[in-house]
């Protein structure tokens, strides 16, 4: 563009300065303070007093404190026009993940398991049942469909049901893939979500051939993982520990991930859990509560619990996390780092469940074993127990038509938190994300109900308690919070107080 | 407890009738209410477990202070916002690769 719009030109008010957009908000610990998010993602703790003068154009424009709020993005003190590029840029880069196109493509290659958990989300078969593996035609027209993904980067994972009681057809897509992309040359990136249970030599060799991810789960001590996932064999965790130790000695350990579901069970045991994952060598640990879709939803009577549950075991589990990181042991939580990244960074987070707008369709696209096509993996639950609301089409169709289906019209009318009655003026909204599909799972309705959602209560509790430790400015704290972000150990950090926000005095 | 049930007038000039609805809604979870528009005043209507109405109203207030001044800044920032996203999304169609 050669001109700028007149607007960019319009000089400071009368007292100094133009407010950026920000949204705010008080954190329940800490009533008497305002908290100050601007769009690029930086924030500020004010006390009401400096807030209000900042708000309303009455503070000094040369006080240190109006410095440090154009620092952070939230006024601008200049006599020329705003710099719209570096702005712009801040934007764009916060919400690099628009113009990619869908980057995880998630081929359900079997529904057959060998598990009968009853928070299972999955709707799963039975190990000998017959039909519930994706034929080889089906299995081409979704490689078809994900090389029509304008995204140069690609993850291809693997799903059940138990997806190595259909190894053979995913030998067959990853050697399609791979044939296909000599020409197409995409950055690809393999996963496989699986128990591990019976795990061959072959198979690793394979895996470790195409440089997979793999993914288990692994829900804490042995008596916790087998109530939480039973076998008729009773030995769900010891075959899970088999299959993880022998996946370890081929792949590596950083290639061998696992996350826990939370059960009522797990609730009162958050630092046996976490325990369990530093003896057992993980670096992470994905906190995760139960969902409610499909056959979960029939379990939450009886492993189901409160969100106020949730969020007390959480903060229980993180701070023992913290305290754990600082006696030496480096294991991050996969959802506060999640988080973090968007607080503590330019970057978003790439959280498909947690973008605005919604990854949902825009950024994952799941091809179910028959050869539907789903924009996530809660919509193929909902399809399991009988609504098909939002599926998008047959893998057959073109990647045009499945984005301009009816469904993500829906999604995208829904999915934006910028346009949401309840987080558009959220002082979270820059790190927050829609889920129409987990709103219409949850509430009936797309849109949702922020004031009775469990989504948005959850999201609240976290963010209020992350920022109320960077609020406290703990710099052993802060230190492992940027280990996690930057993927370091605690050990590898230095301890200082965090630089990104003005504190209240 | 039983459930009571809560008005309370508030004054244009204090708070335009779409600010109070949004105040409202922050309340919806916990009450069923109603917002009705009058000459010059809106009139809210809480029902639920009020055990301290007086308290539920400055509750209420406080809320609709914040909502003024977010309606404020957001119609004194909405322009730069709508500016900065367009600039933004120019540059990512233009130049895809850069930037971000």
């Amino acid at each position: 563009m050669k001109f700028r719009p007149p607007e960019a030109f319009q000089p400071p008010t009368a007292t100094g300065y133009r407010l950026l957009p920000f949204r705010f908000g008080r954190l329940p610990s800490r009533p008497d303070e305002v908290l100050v998010t601007g769009d690029s993602g930086r924030f500020a703790f004010l006390s009401d007093t400096d807030f209000r003068a900042f708000a309303n154009h009455r503070l000094d424009p040369n006080a240190t404190l109006t410095l440090d709020l154009e620092g952070l993005d939230l006024l601008y003190r200049g006599d020329g026009p705003i710099p719209l590029d570096r702005h712009a840029v801040a934007w764009r880069t916060r919400k690099a993940f628009v113009l990619e196109g869908p980057t995880l493509h998630i081929f359900v290659v079997s529904l057959r398991c060998h598990h009968s958990c009853q928070y299972c989300q999955v709707s799963r078969q039975p190990e000998g049942g017959a039909g519930f593996d994706m034929d080889e035609a089906t299995a081409r027209a979704a490689v078809d469909r994900l090389f029509e993904s304008p995204a140069r980067q690609l993850t291809v994972e693997f799903q059940g049901g138990e997806p190595l009681l259909a190894f053979d057809r995913i030998r067959g897509i990853v050697e399609d893939v791979a044939e296909r992309n000599r020409t197409a040359r995409r950055t690809i990136t393999f996963v496989l979500a699986s128990t591990l249970h019976g795990v061959t030599a072959e198979q690793l060799a394979f895996f470790r051939e195409h440089r997979f991810e793999l993914s288990t789960s692994l829900d804490g001590p042995e008596s916790l993982h087998n109530l939480n996932r039973p076998t008729p064999t009773r030995d769900s965790y010891a075959r899970t520990m088999a299959g993880v130790a022998t996946a370890r000695e081929v792949l590596g350990n950083e290639h061998v991930n696992a996350l826990t579901t939370l059960t009522r069970a797990s609730l009162t045991h958050p630092e046996a859990v976490v325990d369990h994952y530093i003896e057992q060598g993980f670096s992470s640990i994905f906190l995760r509560p139960l969902s409610p879709y499909g056959f979960a939803k029939r379990g939450l009577a009886r492993q189901g619990y409160s969100t106020a549950e949730f969020l007390a075991f959480y903060r229980r589990a993180l701070a023992y996390l913290i305290r754990r990181n600082l006696e030496g042991h480096a294991i991050s939580e996969a959802y506060a780092t999640l988080l973090l990244t968007s607080i503590l960074t330019p970057f978003a987070h790439g959280y498909m469940d947690l973008r605005s707008p919604a990854g949902a369709g825009l950024g994952v696209l799941v091809y179910d074993h028959d050869g539907k096509v789903y924009p996530s993996d809660e919509s193929r639950m909902l399809a399991a127990e009988g609504d098909e609301r939002f599926c998008l089409g047959s893998v057959h169709e073109p990647h045009r038509d499945l984005m301009l289906s009816e469904p993500m019209q829906a999604i995208l009318a829904a999915g934006l938190t910028e346009a949401l009655p309840g987080c558009s003026d959220c002082v979270f909204q820059p790190y927050c994300g829609a889920d129409p599909v987990d709103a219409y799972a949850r509430q009936g309705d797309v849109y949702g109900h922020r004031p009775t959602s469990a989504f948005c209560a959850r999201q609240t509790g976290m963010f209020e308690l992350l920022f109320g430790y960077l609020r406290e400015g703990d710099p052993d704290v802060v230190r492992v919070f940027q280990s996690w972000v930057r993927r370091r150990s605690p050990k590898e950090m230095r301890s200082e107080r965090p630089v990104v926000f003005h504190a209240a005095a | 407890m039983s459930n009571k049930d809560l008005s309370f007038a508030i004054q244009h000039c204090e708070a335009a009738h779409s600010v109070v609805q949004r105040t409202a809604h922050r309340f919806s979870g916990r009450y069923s209410l109603s917002v009705e528009a009058g000459d010059g005043w809106s009139v809210v209507r809480l029902i639920g477990l009020v055990d301290d109405p007086e308290r539920l109203e400055r509750e209420f207030h406080a809320a609709l202070l914040d909502d003024v001044l977010r309606a404020r800044v957001e119609a004194e920032t909405a322009p730069l916002r709508l500016l900065i996203v367009e600039a933004a999304l120019r540059s990512a169609l233009r130049d895809p690769d850069a930037g971000a």
